[in-house]
C-alpha cells in the first residue's frame, strides 16, 4: 500500500491522520587497537501512523504499510483517552535550510573512509599513545511527513561522525583521552580529532590530587554540551513548564540568566539538528529563548501550543518512527555579547555522569575527566552545584564555538565553583 | 525465513551467522492519571555477520534487500586486517520459550489501562503530589539464530517494565521520586505495580524535606540498588573482555589476583528466572550460564564473546549480546550481583560514628580505563553514632573502583536485584543488578 492510498483510507475512518516515513542507510568502520575489526552497513525504513478520532489518539508503527497496520492505529484510538488538545498541524511554507546534505557522504565508500581513519590513527602514533577504539560512521536519511491537513513535506540529510579513544603510559600508570566530532558535511578535520584525543591522553599522565575548594573553572565545549543538555534544556520544554516540572514555570520576562543569550534554531546552517520541518511537519524556526539573561520563550509542539491557544514553534521531535513526537530542542545555541580568551586555573574537557543531573532543579554533581589545574593533570575531582546558579557565575565566554550533540557553545569560564578533590 | 537464512549461510566465508528478530511492543504513558499516549507496533529484521579478514556486518528490515545486505557483509569482511578467531562452542539446535502465567498476547488493552489506573491511584497518597507520570512498556521478542556451524535456535520471551515518576511540591519546593518495576515472563510481572508506584511518592516526599548533602570523604553505606549499580558500573564494565583487549580496563592484568576485600564475591547470571537480564542463549547461540567474576576478592573470570574468549585463551561465557538485529553482539553483562553476607543492617551501621547511607540510583557512568566512576543516589541519610539521622538529596558518589572494592569492610544479609537498561557501544540491553547493602569508604559530592 502506498502512502497516498493509506492516507485516503485513514481519512475516511478518522478525523485527522498522519504518516511519518523515514528510510536511511548507515555505514561504519570500527578499529580495535591498530586494526579494523568490523565494518557495518545497514538499510532500514519504517512508518509511524498517528490518527485522531474525536480527539482520541492512536499510534502504530510498522516496517510495512498495510491495511492491518492502519486498522491497529484506529483500534488504539478507540480505547485511548480523549484530550481536546491533540492535533496535527497544517503548514505550507517551509524555510530553506542549508548545509544539511552532502552528496559526498551519501556516496562515501569504505576505502575512502579507511583513509580518513588512518589519518586519525597516525596522530596517535605521532603522540606515542595506544589506540583503544576508533570509528567513523556515516549515513543519509530521508524523512517524509504527510497528513490530512495537507502537510506534504520531505527532507534529506547526511551526517558523519568520527571518534578516537587512546591510552598513554604503561600498565603501571596510564591515562586516557578521547575526542569526537560530527558534521552534516564531509568536512571533518580527522587529523585534528586524532590530535585532540592523543594529546589529551598524553597530557593527563602523572596526575596530581586537587585540594577541595572554590575555583575559577573553564568547561570546554564538550563538557558544556553534556551539562547543558541534561541539566538545563529540559526546563525549556513547554510540556515540563505546563506540568510544573520546570523551575522556569511562570518566570517569563524575568532576568534569570546573567548576560547569557539562548537561541534554539532548527534552521541553523549545517546544524546537527537542522531540518526544514520538525518531526510532525511544522516549519522549523529560530526561537530566542533567553535574551540578555531574560527568559522569553519555551519550546512548543502542536499539542502544548494548543493548550495555551498559541502556535507551535516547530519543536516536535521523535526518537524514531516507532515513537510519537514530543517536545525537544534542536540546535541550542548559547551566546554572550562579548567573547574573550579564557585563562581559568582549572580547565575541564569532559564530564562523567552529567546524565544524572536533576532536570527539574538543575542540581548536578559530576566527575571531571581530562581536567588540568594550571596545565597539570588533575587526578579526580567532582564539581557540583546548580546549573541556574552556575550560569550567573559566568566570567568569560570563549571564541572556540562548536556544536556537540544539540548544544552550540564555546568554552565558558565560571567563577567561584565548588570542586571536591 | 529459514530458507533465505540458509542461503546466506552457504556463502563462502570462514564463519557466518544470521539472526532474525521480531519485536512486538506496546507502550502506554499515563500523565496525571490520563492515558495520554498508547503506542504499539512491530519491527522485524535480519542481521548478518561474516568473518574473513575482519567482521563484515550488515542488517536490514526490508526483506527485499536481504541479499544486498549479505553481499555488503561479505564485502565488508574483506576490508580489515585483524587476526580474529572465535572460541569453540557446541552448535546448538533448540526451540525455547519463556513460560508466562499471563501471556501478553492474551491481555487486552483495557487490562493494561486498568492496571495503570490503579497504579496511578496508589501514587495519590499525599496532598503534595502535583504531577505523575507512569510509563508502561512491554516487548514480545521472537528470534531465530543460525550459523554456518549448523546452530539453529528459536527463542521467545517477553519483557515488561513500569516506571513511576511522582512530582511533589510544598513551600515552593519541587521534588521528584522515581520507581521502576520490571522483569521477564508475562503480565504477572506487574502484580505489585501499586506498591512500586506508591514508593515513588514516598521517596519524593522524603526528598522534599531533605537537606543538601555534604561533600567530602565518608564512610558510606550503599543499599542493594546502589551496590548493584556500583558492581555493574565499576567492576562489571571492567571485566567485559573487549575492554580488557582494548586496554580500557583497570583489571586487565589482574586475573587470579586479589582486587577486592575478601567479603566481595560477584556473579553474572543470565539464568535467573523472571529477572530483567534473563535470556536462554546469547546472540552467538551460546547457552546462558552463571559466571563467577570475583570470589572472596579474587578476580576469577572476564565476560566473554566467542571472539574475546579466543583472543584471551579462555572459554565463551555466553555474554555476547546485541540490542537487536541492527547491531553486532559485544560482551555484555546480564544480571550482575554481589553475594550477601551474614550481618544485619543494624549491626553493619552500629559502629559508624559519622557517615552517609545512600539509596537508589539515578544512574552512573564509568571510565573503565582509569577505573574512575561516578553515580548518583536518589536519596541519602546522614549516619551519626550508629543511627540513621536526617535525609539528604542530590548526592553523588565517586571514586576509584579498586580502592572502593578493597575498602568494603561489611556486607549485610539483604538481597535484591533490580532491572534496568545498560548502554555500551551505542547499544542498549536489559540488565539486572543488585546484591546486599555494603559499607565502604568513598568520596561523596553533595550540593551543600
Amino acid at each position: 500500500m502506498n502512502i497516498d492510498k493509506a492516507l485516503g483510507y485513514l481519512s475516511d475512518k478518522a478525523d485527522e491522520a498522519e504518516i511519518y516515513f523515514i528510510k536511511g542507510n548507515s555505514e561504519k568502520i570500527e578499529v580495535e587497537g591498530k586494526d579494523i575489526r568490523l565494518t557495518s552497513a545497514g538499510y532500514s525504513r519504517g512508518y509511524g501512523i498517528r490518527v485522531l478520532k474525536n480527539f482520541h489518539l492512536g499510534f502504530y508503527y510498522t516496517t510495512e504499510l498495510s491495511e492491518e497496520a492502519l486498522n491497529k492505529s484506529l483500534d488504539i484510538a478507540e480505547v485511548a483517552r480523549r484530550d481536546e488538545n491533540f492535533c496535527l498541524p497544517s503548514e505550507k511554507n517551509y524555510p530553506e535550510v542549508k548545509g544539511t546534505y552532502d552528496k559526498r557522504i551519501e556516496e562515501l565508500e569504505i576505502d575512502e573512509a579507511k583513509e580518513y581513519l588512518s589519518s586519525m590513527l597516525h596522530q596517535a602514533e605521532d603522540y606515542q599513545v595506544r589506540v583503544t577504539t576508533a570509528a567513523i560512521s556515516w549515513g543519509y536519511s530521508t524523512t517524509e511527513i504527510y497528513n490530512t491537513h495537507g502537510v506534504e513535506v520531505r527532507s534529506t540529510g547526511t551526517d558523519i561522525f568520527a571518534y578516537l579513544s587512546t591510552v598513554a603510559g604503561d600498565i603501571d600508570e596510564s591515562s586516557t583521552g578521547s575526542y569526537y566530532d560530527t558534521s552534516r558535511k564531509l568536512n571533518l578535520d580527522f587529523e585534528d580529532i586524532g590530535r585532540e584525543a592523543s594529546s589529551l591522553a598524553k597530557k593527563s599522565l602523572h596526575p596530581e590530587e586537587i585540594e577541595t575548594g572554590n575555583y575559577t573553572i573553564a568547561l570546554k565545549p564538550i563538557a558544556v554540551a553534556e551539562l547543558i543538555g541534561y541539566a538545563l534544556i529540559p526546563s525549556f520544554n513547554a510540556d515540563n513548564v505546563q506540568r510544573q516540572r520546570s523551575i522556569l514555570s511562570g518566570k517569563k520576562d524575568e532576568k534569570l540568566f546573567g548576560n547569557l543569550g539562548i537561541i534554539d534554531d532548527g534552521t541553523l546552517e549545517a546544524g546537527l539538528l537542522s531540518s526544514r520541518m520538525d518531526d510532525e511537519g511544522k516549519a522549523t524556526e529560530k526561537k530566542v529563548l533567553v535574551d540578555k539573561g531574560v527568559l522569553k520563550e519555551f519550546l512548543y509542539d502542536c499539542y502544548t501550543a494548543k493548550k495555551e491557544g498559541r502556535e507551535s514553534n516547530g519543536s516536535a521531535s521523535r526518537g524514531s518512527y516507532s515513537s510519537l513526537p514530543k517536545v525537544g530542542a534542536s540546535n541550542f545555541i548559547l551566546s554572550c555579547k562579548e567573547s574573550s580568551t579564557i585563562d581559568a586555573e582549572l580547565v575541564i574537557n569532559g564530564l562523567i555522569g552529567a546524565h544524572t543531573s536533576n532536570s527539574i532543579t538543575g542540581d548536578f554533581s559530576v566527575e571531571v575527566s581530562n581536567a588540568y589545574l594550571k596545565d597539570k593533570p588533575v587526578k579526580k575531582a567532582i564539581i557540583s552545584g546548580n546549573v541556574f546558579e552556575l550560569i550567573k557565575n559566568i566570567s568569560a565566554f570563549g571564541k572556540d564555538k562548536k556544536q556537540f550533540s544539540k548544544v552550540v557553545s564555546p568554552s565558558i569560564e565560571f567563577e567561584n565553583i565548588r570542586v571536591v578533590g | 525465513m529459514e530458507d533465505i537464512m540458509e542461503d546466506i549461510l552457504s556463502l563462502k566465508a570462514r564463519f557466518i551467522d544470521v539472526c532474525y528478530h521480531k519485536v512486538k511492543s506496546t507502550t502506554i504513558s499515563m500523565k496525571d492519571g490520563k492515558a495520554s499516549e498508547i503506542t504499539s507496533g512491530l519491527n522485524s529484521g535480519v542481521g548478518i555477520r561474516i568473518l574473513n579478514k575482519s567482521w563484515g556486518f550488515a542488517y536490514t528490515n526490508d526483506m527485499g534487500k536481504l541479499k544486498d545486505a549479505a553481499l555488503k557483509a561479505l564485502k565488508g569482511s574483506e576490508v580489515g586486517n585483524r587476526k580474529i578467531s572465535i572460541g569453540e562452542v557446541d552448535a546448538i539446535r533448540d526451540n525455547v520459550e519463556l513460560r508466562a502465567n499471563r501471556d501478553f498476547s492474551k491481555v487486552t488493552l483495557d487490562d493494561r489501562l486498568e492496571l495503570l489506573k490503579e497504579a496511578e491511584e496508589a501514587t495519590r497518597c499525599a496532598e503534595e503530589v502535583v504531577s505523575t507520570s507512569l510509563s508502561y512498556g512491554e516487548a514480545q521478542v521472537e528470534s531465530l539464530y543460525m550459523n554456518s556451524e549448523a546452530a539453529n535456535i528459536k527463542s521467545k520471551l517477553s519483557r515488561g517494565v513500569l516506571y513511576s515518576q511522582v512530582f511533589v511540591k510544598s513551600d515552593g519546593k519541587l521534588q521528584v521520586g522515581m520507581e521502576r518495576l520490571g522483569g521477564t515472563g508475562g503480565f504477572e510481572i506487574f502484580n505489585e505495580a501499586g506498591v512500586s508506584s506508591r514508593q515513588a511518592t514516598e521517596k519524593a516526599l522524603r526528598l522534599l524535606n531533605a537537606k543538601a548533602a555534604p561533600s567530602g570523604s565518608f564512610t558510606v553505606v550503599l543499599d542493594p540498588h546502589l551496590t548493584g549499580v556500583f558492581i555493574h558500573e565499576a567492576l562489571g564494565h571492567a571485566v567485559e573482555a573487549d575492554h580488557v583487549i582494548q586496554g580500557e580496563s583497570i583489571v586487565s592484568d589482574k586475573l587470579g589476583k586479589v582486587i577486592g576485600s575478601e567479603l566481595v564475591t560477584v556473579y553474572d547470571d543470565p539464568t535467573l528466572e523472571g529477572s530483567f537480564g534473563f535470556y536462554f542463549y546469547d546472540n552467538e547461540g551460546v547457552r546462558a550460564e552463571k559466571t563467577i567474576l570475583l570470589e572472596n576478592g579474587v578476580l576469577k573470570n572476564f565476560i566473554h564473546s566467542r571472539e574475546t574468549a579466543s583472543a584471551l585463551d579462555s572459554i565463551p561465557t555466553g555474554n555476547a549480546r546485541a540490542q537487536g538485529y541492527n547491531h553486532p553482539p559485544v560482551p555484555r553483562m546480564s544480571n550482575t550481583y554481589m553475594k550477601s553476607g551474614d550481618l544485619s543492617f543494624d549491626e553493619m551501621i552500629s559502629d559508624i560514628k559519622s557517615g552517609v547511607y545512600l539509596l537508589g540510583s539515578k544512574g552512573g557512568e564509568v571510565d573503565p580505563a582509569r577505573g574512575v566512576f561516578q553515580f548518583s543516589a536518589e536519596e541519602g541519610f546522614i549516619i551519626k553514632n550508629g543511627e540513621i539521622m536526617e535525609s539528604v538529596r542530590d548526592v553523588a558518589l565517586s571514586g576509584e573502583t579498586l580502592k572502593i572494592l578493597k575498602s568494603i569492610d561489611a556486607v549485610d544479609k539483604q538481597f535484591d536485584i533490580s532491572g534496568g537498561y545498560c548502554g555500551k557501544a551505542g547499544q542498549v540491553v536489559p540488565v539486572g543488578d543488585g546484591g546486599p547493602s555494603i559499607r565502604t569508604y568513598s568520596s561523596v559530592g553533595g550540593t551543600a
